[in-house]
């Protein structure tokens, strides 16, 4: 793998870049927002600060880490390569970006409405289901980030 | 607050640690790379600055967190001129800017590898 990263062309940094400065933004957003929405206890400045973490910097960078991922997705061929012999590092990271986009949206719309609730003066129960929906992409991320990076096979 | 500011001075402390340990691990272990290879070096150097800059940075922003908390255990829970001085300086914003601007020069160093 390393003679793999030493020989890498010039063309595929740049897309590189992005999914790696977008997998950053994502995971930084995500645990910036969940600490903020777990120390809270009923605050409503840290509720909001934890939500608008989690809306304008973890869903900004997901697109990114995205984007950046199907470019150099593209750019690998990965596309020409049939399913059996793709390796596993690969599906996992997809796996676990495109279901943590769909649960990122869950967390938002489900945060969104409580912050809404919030400013009515009722609970903030809503925003506790996006606290453990960040806890989890924030895990997930994390095997992500481990198999992208290390390569397990 | 405090407790969101250790969750993030813990997040970073791992992260810087864990980059220069694992870092020049892998350059020692993995072969085609040398530490003395100007990227590497360059990253290095790159680490320090982040780090110093970093370390300012959070010095900054606790100025005026350490003094409201002083203000509260004093029983001052009106405004003050001080803290709303301190709470409006533009240093920590600066600190943290640079901060990110070296952070981002690393990343860019280690996927395009100038002069490997």
């Amino acid at each position: 793998m390393s003679v793999l990263a030493v020989v890498r062309p010039d063309s595929w940094n740049f897309p590189l870049f992005l999914h790696v400065l977008g997998a950053m933004i994502l995971v930084g957003g995500l645990a910036t927002g969940a600490s903020a929405l777990a120390y809270a206890r009923g605050e409503a400045r840290l509720l909001r600060l934890g939500y608008w973490s989690l809306l304008a910097v973890s869903l900004p960078g997901w697109v990114l880490m995205r984007i950046g991922a199907q470019w150099i997705y593209t750019k690998e061929h990965w596309d020409d390569v049939p399913d059996k012999v793709r390796p596993g590092w690969l599906d996992i990271g997809a796996l676990i970006a495109d279901a943590g986009g769909l649960i990122l949206l869950v967390s938002l719309i489900a945060g969104g409405v409580g912050v809404y609730r919030l400013r009515e003066g009722k609970g903030s129960g809503l925003l506790k289901v996006t606290l453990v929906l960040s806890l989890v992409l924030l895990a997930a991320y994390l095997v992500a980030a481990w198999a992208m990076a290390g390569k397990p096979d | 607050m405090a407790s969101v500011v250790k969750v993030g001075n813990a997040a970073v402390g791992i992260g810087a640690g864990g980059t220069i340990v694992l870092g020049i691990w892998l350059a020692f272990s993995v072969g085609g790379y040398d530490i003395w290879d100007g990227w590497i070096v360059a990253a290095i150097v790159l680490w320090v600055i982040s780090a110093a800059i970093g370390r300012r940075t959070g010095a900054a922003y606790m100025q005026g967190m350490s003094k409201a908390q002083e203000l509260q255990t004093a029983g001052q829970t009106g405004s003050s001129a001080e803290l709303l001085a301190l709470n409006q300086t533009s240093r920590g914003v600066l600190l943290h800017f640079l901060t990110s601007v070296a952070v981002l020069l690393i990343l860019i160093d280690m996927i395009w590898k100038p002069g490997a």
